[in-house]
């Protein structure tokens, strides 16, 4: 199967960022690893773009960002959900879920493979 | 043999050159870039190629790059303002220093009573006006006296010397992402190392402003106890090699002018340099529009002092309201600086400085 295009990578790394730090803390290594497994390496980033990404969030307050020594001695940076992060969270989801609802729907009316 | 260690230090200092990715993402990319080593080695790579494949799924370099300048416009603004002061407080402790070596050599001159020698010297000011001559012959008595004011200098100067070097080497351990033992201070403030760095530069221009205020201080008590004080002026003014229209000035600013042009004329033939070229052209900035303030100020400072008589020579850095015009116009540029750079405000100035082109030498050139 086809890897999904850029352009929708693109569009559900925020809401995927903020799904997974939704359920914990988390830093940036482990948020990849996190979507990787979720969709069963369909998403797959380039590893270093997510951290534009988490910085973004981190301006717009939806995340803040912390410094913790990890069990391996190196200096690691955390982030953690703000509250504003779960609103963004929640409005994703509503538009997320709006759209897959529309496709559905249109889908299961059969889709014309006939060309 | 392939060592990881020496493999992801110059990896570190490649991405360095990046002039969006500041020292805490670097870090941060660096942890990543060792987690998925560790990971790619538990499944039987090689540290080399677990180090490739690691970095080959990071991305392109200049792509990220590209991706932090989108997120943090003012990163690479920083670095330029921080390459900028270190040029312009370069150049001062350099003419600074200039001009004590050649002050001091005049005055042993003098003290062998080789004055003559001294008037004819090609960067010598008395020559071009016979009254400092004359005024100057006669202070020869106490040339070799290190007076409160020639203290001063030497404060200035050491002050300057050590804010320089302590300057010089932050920028060049921070640029190469190698901190050492300043990675510890540096982590307890760990979301603003520039800030700290920026901080420590205002701190030591304004504590060297302010030995410079002193020296005018000293000067201007000298001049007021000694109703006319020209001809101590007319040695003083020689020994403060800044407050002093230096010869070396005239030496080093074409020079300057030159570099500058060469960096202009590389920069459009290879538009390609890197972040380590991009130093110095950005140093050398910092200083012309440093030195253009610094006119700015002494033309204040003439408008000021009209009936001084000192203004009818040319020198009119002695103007009695001069260290007040200085420490204020010096307060009020260091106060741009920290708020521009801090983006606690002028969201105006900031706005446009990010939206320049992103090469530093032809935004300063154009």
């Amino acid at each position: 199967m086809d890897k999904p295009p850029r352009e929708l990578v693109a569009a559900s790394s925020k809401p995927l960022v903020l799904a997974v730090l939704a359920q914990g803390d988390s830093y940036g290594y482990a948020i990849i690893q996190e979507v990787k497994k979720r969709s069963a390496g369909q998403l797959e980033w380039t590893d270093g773009m997510l951290y534009p990404v988490l910085h973004r969030l981190e301006q717009e307050g939806l995340i803040r960002s912390f410094w913790k020594k990890s069990e391996t001695g190196r200096d690691r940076k955390y982030y953690r959900i703000e509250r504003a992060g779960r609103k963004a969270t929640e409005k994703h989801m509503r538009e997320w879920r709006a759209v897959n609802g529309a496709l559905e729907g249109l889908w299961e009316g059969g889709v014309a493979c006939s060309t | 043999m392939f060592d990881l260690d020496k493999a992801l230090a110059s990896w570190r200092e490649t991405y360095a050159r990046n002039d969006s990715i500041d020292l805490d993402s670097l870090t941060e990319l660096e942890n990543h870039l060792r987690d998925e080593i560790d990971a790619l080695m538990d499944q039987g790579l090689s540290s080399q190629e677990a180090y490739e494949e690691a970095c080959a799924q990071l991305g392109q370099e200049s792509t990220l790059n590209a991706e932090y300048a989108k997120v943090h416009p003012d990163v690479s603004w920083k670095r330029r303002m921080l390459a900028m002061l270190v040029g312009y407080m370069s150049v001062g402790v350099l003419l600074s220093a200039a001009g004590m070596i050649t002050s001091l050599f005049e005055r042993v001159l003098w003290h062998f009573g080789l004055d003559k020698v001294v008037c004819s010297l090609p960067w010598s000011v008395y020559v071009e006006n016979s009254a400092f001559r004359a005024t100057s012959t006669e202070a020869s008595a106490d040339i070799i006296r290190w007076d409160e004011v020639s203290l001063a200098t030497l404060l200035t100067a050491g002050v300057r010397a050590v804010a320089l070097g302590m300057i010089v080497y932050l920028i060049y351990r921070c640029l190469h992402g190698r901190v050492g033992w300043l990675s510890k201070l540096l982590a307890r403030c760990r979301s603003a190392p520039d800030r700290l760095v920026v901080s420590l530069i205002v701190l030591g221009t304004l504590l060297s402003q302010v030995v410079v205020g002193r020296a005018w201080y000293f000067r201007l008590v000298q001049f007021l106890s000694n109703g006319n004080g020209s001809s101590k002026f007319g040695m003083e003014m020689r020994m403060n090699g800044e407050a002093a229209i230096s010869p070396v000035t005239i030496w080093i600013q074409p020079l300057a002018y030159c570099l500058i042009a060469w960096f202009a004329f590389q920069a459009y033939r290879k538009p390609q340099l890197s972040g380590r070229y991009d130093v110095l052209p950005t140093a050398i900035c910092g200083f012309l529009i440093g030195s253009v303030l610094v006119r700015m100020t002494s033309f204040l400072n003439s408008l000021i002092m009209v009936n001084f008589e000192l203004a009818e020579t040319g020198f009119n850095q002695g103007a009695p309201l001069a260290p007040a015009v200085y420490v204020f116009s010096l307060s009020v540029v260091a106060g741009a600086f920290v708020l521009a750079i801090s983006g606690r405000g002028f969201p105006t100035l900031r706005r446009f400085l990010t939206s320049l082109p992103r090469r530093p030498y032809l935004v300063m050139t154009s």
